[in-house]
């Protein structure tokens, strides 16, 4: 692999913030430049801590507007919700759905099998915008209080068969949290933020085969992350889909143009 | 780049993962580093835990954790200089001492006299892995700092810190001349490593930089680390030179 970081094919970062130093953008147009990256999930900068309020809500899907206006050929603006606040995350998503929002960002403020949470996924699931959840399988006593482990992602997902999720981080203990969902052909998975542990995506494409995995940064090192997914296939084909097809599959009309790649071989 | 100081190897009691698997070690290059025994770091008395890993994986190099306050110390065959055993490795967070007891300093001077380095190991894992029950807390920097001042002429190694660690660390980083960092285990984010080199080495001079990993549980990639090395204006070669001078390998 070049060391300019060209992989040679297009790549979509599935999962990415504008916070910390990616807070302007001319910090992510840098970024996505040096490392060539065509697309990334911005899944905003997740204002009000855990448990945010409306307001919390608002300026931080106001803050990935501004960088999609931005960058409208480069950033695909997901919709940070806190269910919570269940009619104001359905007005909300239909406030940002009106304005090009592409996916739906949950987090932490309930456990995706909450009833709040459950009722919420009804009314936006007709949209059929793919809905990323935060999902971690943490060691004992670690979760936080509406943090979801990978179980409590199939129980959700497995009650909206039609619905597309994305499992987060891998559900965190990938060993444990890729059998949790395996079963599930509406759910692929990402593994970004995680700790990026060597095995973890040749688990992913034992258990769930090429088509339901992403690539995802969750702004940790670019070139770590994609270097695990080069040490775990050396098949062009399913690089090229990990790296980019799946995510495009997922999400078809992101952007306004067709991304200018050639059509995966098959 | 080859070489990977740290690398995880035997059973680990609270992961089952197929990369650690027994079978997969011989398959994991041999000239690419150090292996640091699961074994040595959970058995009771962890040089029993290195000499399972020793006899079971008989070319592999090693670092072999010993536990001070319970009598452990430095064995005297591990002084060969082609010898299997390339560092003692304290991991004080692991097995709950405190780097001020006595015994500690003891055990770094007799791995001088045998010409072996002393690397100070802090977190084992993400900490949200990390069960509950093995009770792991890391060493407060200011025991460390206190240690590294005052510890016995020894070549040390600072291995699996985490970034704001190294930063509170830095002044006694760059007060010892015979000390060594570990990085690729944990990173600051995106650009971290290669802000750090360029900072360390322009404001420091400070270049005594090994590559780590303590893979698979672990988080660098070769390409990333060299990358970040390369845009910081190391060689490759630097790190594997280090690691050589740091472990004595390939003397």
């Amino acid at each position: 692999m070049d060391l300019d970081s060209n992989l040679g094919f297009p790549v979509w970062d599935a999962h990415f913030h504008n916070w910390n130093d990616f807070a302007h953008v001319t910090a992510l147009r840098t970024h996505l430049d040096r490392h060539r990256i065509q697309h990334v999930n911005l899944l905003g900068p997740l204002h009000g801590g855990y448990t945010p309020t409306p307001g919390n809500i608002e300026s931080s899907n106001a803050h990935t507007q501004a960088f999609r206006d931005a960058l409208p050929d480069r950033v695909a603006a997901y919709c940070y919700l806190n269910p919570e606040h269940e009619a104001q995350a359905v007005a909300e998503w239909q406030r940002c759905r009106a304005a090009g929002f592409v996916g739906i960002k949950l987090w932490v403020a309930l456990k995706c099998d909450d009833p709040r949470y459950l009722r919420v996924i009804e009314k936006i699931a007709a949209d059929r915008c793919p809905i990323l959840i935060h999902t971690w399988d943490k060691a004992e006593g670690q979760n936080l209080p509406g943090e979801s482990t990978a179980q409590d992602f199939a129980r959700m997902a497995r009650l909206f068969p039609e619905t597309r999720f994305i499992m987060a981080h891998i559900g965190g203990r990938y060993e444990r949290s890729i059998a949790a969902i395996r079963d599930l052909a509406n759910v692929t998975v990402d593994y970004a933020g995680s700790p990026n542990e060597l095995g973890a995506y040749e688990t992913a494409l034992a258990e769930l085969g090429p088509d339901r995995i992403l690539f995802g940064t969750d702004v940790h090192d670019y070139l770590a992350c994609a270097e695990r997914v080069l040490e775990a296939t050396p098949d062009p084909v399913i690089r090229r889909k990990i790296f980019f097809h799946n995510m495009a599959a997922l999400t078809p009309q992101a952007f306004r143009q067709p991304s200018l790649t050639p059509p995966l071989a098959s | 780049m080859k070489i990977d100081c740290t690398l995880l190897s035997g059973p680990c009691p609270f992961r089952q993962l197929p990369a650690l698997q027994q079978a997969s070690l011989p398959a994991r290059s041999l000239e690419s580093g150090l292996f640091l025994p699961f074994e040595g770091l959970f058995y009771h008395r962890p040089h029993a835990g290195v000499a399972v890993a020793l006899e079971r994986d008989r070319a592999a190099l090693f670092h072999a954790p010993t536990h001070p306050t319970i009598g452990e110390r430095p064995l005297p065959e591990w002084r060969e200089p082609h010898g299997r055993v390339r560092s003692i490795l304290l991991a004080p967070g692991l097995h709950h001492y405190s780097l001020a007891a006595p015994e500690v300093n003891e055990v770094v001077t007799e791995a001088a006299m045998l010409g072996l380095p002393v690397v100070l190991f802090q977190h084992l894992c993400d900490p949200r892995l990390m069960p509950e029950w093995l009770h792991c807390r890391p060493v407060p920097i200011p025991e460390i700092i206190d240690w590294v001042l005052t510890a016995p002429p020894c070549r040390l190694v600072l291995s699996h810190f985490f970034p704001h660690e190294l930063q509170a660390l830095l002044p006694a980083i760059i007060e010892r001349p015979d000390l060594w960092v570990e990085l690729g285990a944990y990173s600051g984010g995106e650009g971290w490593w290669e802000k750090t080199f360029t900072q360390y080495r322009g404001e420091h001079h400070f270049t005594r930089w090994l590559y780590g990993t303590g893979a698979p549980l672990r988080y660098s990639t070769r390409l990333a680390f060299t990358d970040a090395a390369l845009h910081a204006g190391y060689t490759p070669e630097h790190f594997d030179t280090n690691a050589r001078h740091c472990y004595g390998l390939g003397l």
